[in-house]
């Protein structure tokens, strides 16, 4: 049985992922026995200025799942080199670099200071789908070719395994996927939370701050399927699925629709050990299955062909 | 290190209407724990609710974690329903724990606040001061002083239950300069407690309660402003030196 496999040019021994935001960038997490069945684990996004992140209350839970509005509290890119990579290299997983740019300077200022680590980090996903900071717009409007014109940027500096996060919320989902796949990045993943809310039923006021938050866990998993079934439909670069995954039979259905890998998120709150059960149950069912490569499953719910 | 573990309730007590006791078996957890530190417990077999409940250790006996909590909203209910023998989901121990002392311990506790302190006492002795609103609490209360046999003071503001006032006029009475405090209970009570007492005692240290969702510092969901900067509750709390959360 196996599950080693180079997906958008990242080689991963399991197609797991922890993704971005659930996990602490404390190095005794990114090993065992923590990292079993962990195939990467991604970093909390990164911007370059620390951000204090939102106020208020930040979570929320809603059935089979929750609101978060933590609005990317983080250290900032020198923050992160500073007091986080350096011990992050003891870890035994590869690391994705989860990066937020307000827009074409952000990037290039932060790309000239990763410059030097470039050996450090195994990847980058650029999070063009955070629905917590700033406005809307960025997600719910973003033109096509502003998208093309900041991946087209990031290609051109940065030269190993680049993926981009794409939002469930956007309009045409199909369009910014394909662009991603034109200026030349190696994955795409779909996708990020939805947007929702809440309301405080005592005090007559919305939950959060922002008014609106990011929903995520068990209950977005059918939604998110969806759309993981129509992007690898259209593109040939690596699509990972990120949304609702808790369960091998969550992590099956999404490579029969089309996902080369999964990552998973709010499911670790619920079950640390998560990552392990799911590719046990992964590897009984190739196993009843009489199928050697969990690679021969990606795309086969469309009954076409193989990687 | 922290654990994941399937823990069995042993034992399971109602002290009054609508709080309850549990003694977990959890035996790595019980081992590595110190007070102050809590665990983030599983109230359901399935993905809804969703959310792992942060309830504090209130005690350690070999191989097994002491709970107490108060029934509160959906969660707790359902874990108040559980029954002895039944299968407890534990990640723990969480947090850091109350620093070695320095001074004479005084514990102030505010209702349900009592939890992380019974632990503290457990470890270190000291005088617990509990305060609470009125006569309904009168199972948590004799259950304490039972417990703790003597270094008890009960307060309750109608002063149905040992002297009539709050947890605070207790610390205000039992406090010295030698004193050290520890104290959890609503984050008014912990501030009113640290503008009341702060130069009067040796230290003033508080267990804070936010909401969480990862427990291990990953999700910045338990995220609090304080003067020096954000802290996150489950990590770098929930035991904190109030100086530095109250002074500017
Ligand atoms: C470090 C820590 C230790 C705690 N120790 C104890 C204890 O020993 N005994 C005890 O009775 N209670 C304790 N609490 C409070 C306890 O966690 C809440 O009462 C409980 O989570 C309520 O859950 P619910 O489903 O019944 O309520 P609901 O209101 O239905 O819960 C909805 C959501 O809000 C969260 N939530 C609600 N109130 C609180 C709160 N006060 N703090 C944090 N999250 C909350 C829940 O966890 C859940 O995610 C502690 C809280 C923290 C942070
Ligand atoms: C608390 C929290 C914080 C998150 N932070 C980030 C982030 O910093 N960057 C990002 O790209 N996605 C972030 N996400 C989104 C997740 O990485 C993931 O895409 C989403 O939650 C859907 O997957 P899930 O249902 O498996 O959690 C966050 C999610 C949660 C719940
Ligand atoms: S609960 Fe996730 S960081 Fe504290």
């Amino acid at each position: 049985m196996s599950f080693s496999l180079t997906v958008g040019g990242l080689p991963l021994s399991f197609p797991l992922i922890i993704s971005s935001g659930v996990w602490p960038m404390d190095v005794d997490f990114w090993k065992p026995p923590y990292t079993d069945g962990v195939g990467a684990i991604c970093t909390k996004g990164i911007t370059l200025n620390p951000r204090g992140g939102n106020r208020g209350v930040r979570v929320w839970e809603t059935h089979s799942g929750l609101l978060n509005s933590i609005g990317l509290e983080n250290p900032g890119i020198d923050g992160f080199l500073k007091d986080y990579l350096p011990m992050l290299k003891g870890r035994s997983v590869p690391l994705i670099l989860n990066l937020w740019v307000e827009g074409l300077e952000d990037l290039k200022v932060m790309m000239d200071k990763l410059k030097p680590h470039r050996d450090e980090i195994d990847a980058i996903e650029l999070n063009l789908s955070c629905p917590n900071v700033g406005k809307e717009s960025h997600i719910l409007r973003r033109r096509v070719d502003e998208l093309k014109a900041l991946v087209g940027s990031l290609r051109e500096l940065w030269d190993r395994p680049l993926w981009v996060k794409l939002s469930p919320m956007s309009p045409s989902l199909i369009d910014e996927a394909l662009a991603v796949e034109e200026e030349g990045a190696d994955g795409v993943v779909i996708a990020n939370t939805w947007l929702g809310m809440a309301i405080d039923v005592e005090r007559e006021r919305p939950v959060f701050e922002r008014i609106t938050a990011g929903l995520s866990g068990p209950a977005i998993f059918p939604l998110t399927l969806r759309l993981v079934w129509e992007v690898s439909s259209s593109v040939r670069i690596a699509v990972i699925g990120s949304g609702g995954v808790s369960s091998w039979e969550d992590a099956v259905a999404m490579i029969l629709a089309g996902a080369w890998a999964v990552e998973i998120g709010s499911v670790t709150f619920w079950d640390l050990k998560a990552p392990l059960k799911i590719v046990k149950g992964m590897e009984d069912y190739l196993r009843r299955k009489g199928i050697a490569h969990y690679k021969d499953l990606v795309g086969r719910a469309k009954g076409g062909a193989n990687p | 290190m922290i654990f994941e573990i399937d823990g069995v309730i042993k034992e399971k007590a109602e002290l009054q209407d609508g709080i309850f006791y549990l003694s977990v078996e959890a035996p790595s957890i019980a081992y590595l724990a110190g007070p102050g530190q809590f665990v983030l417990v599983r109230v359901s077999p399935s993905f809804d609710p969703f959310l792992r409940r942060p309830l504090s250790i209130a005690g350690t006996k070999d191989d097994r974690i002491k709970l107490l909590f108060s029934i509160v909203g959906r969660g707790t209910s359902l874990l108040s329903r559980m029954r002895e023998g039944d299968v407890l989901s534990l990640r723990g121990p969480l947090g850091k724990s109350f620093p070695h002392p320095e001074g004479d311990l005084l514990l102030v506790g505010g209702g349900m606040g009592v939890a992380p302190l019974l632990f503290a006492h457990q470890v270190y002795g000291g005088r617990l001061v509990l305060g609470v609103k009125d006569g309904s609490w009168k199972g948590l209360c004799d259950w304490v002083r039972d417990s703790l046999k003597g270094e008890v003071s009960l307060f309750s503001e109608d002063g149905s239950i040992g002297e009539k006032g709050t947890a605070l006029d207790g610390a205000l009475y039992y406090s010295y300069p030698s004193s050290e405090v520890w104290a959890c209970g609503p984050k008014e009570m912990l501030f009113a407690l640290y503008r009341a007492l702060k130069g009067k005692v040796k230290g003033i240290f508080g267990s804070i309660e936010e909401r969480m969702a990862c427990g291990i510092g990953g999700c910045y969901g338990c995220s609090m402003e304080t003067p020096r900067g954000m802290r996150r509750v489950c990590v770098d709390g929930p035991v904190f030196d109030l100086k530095e959360v109250c002074e500017i």
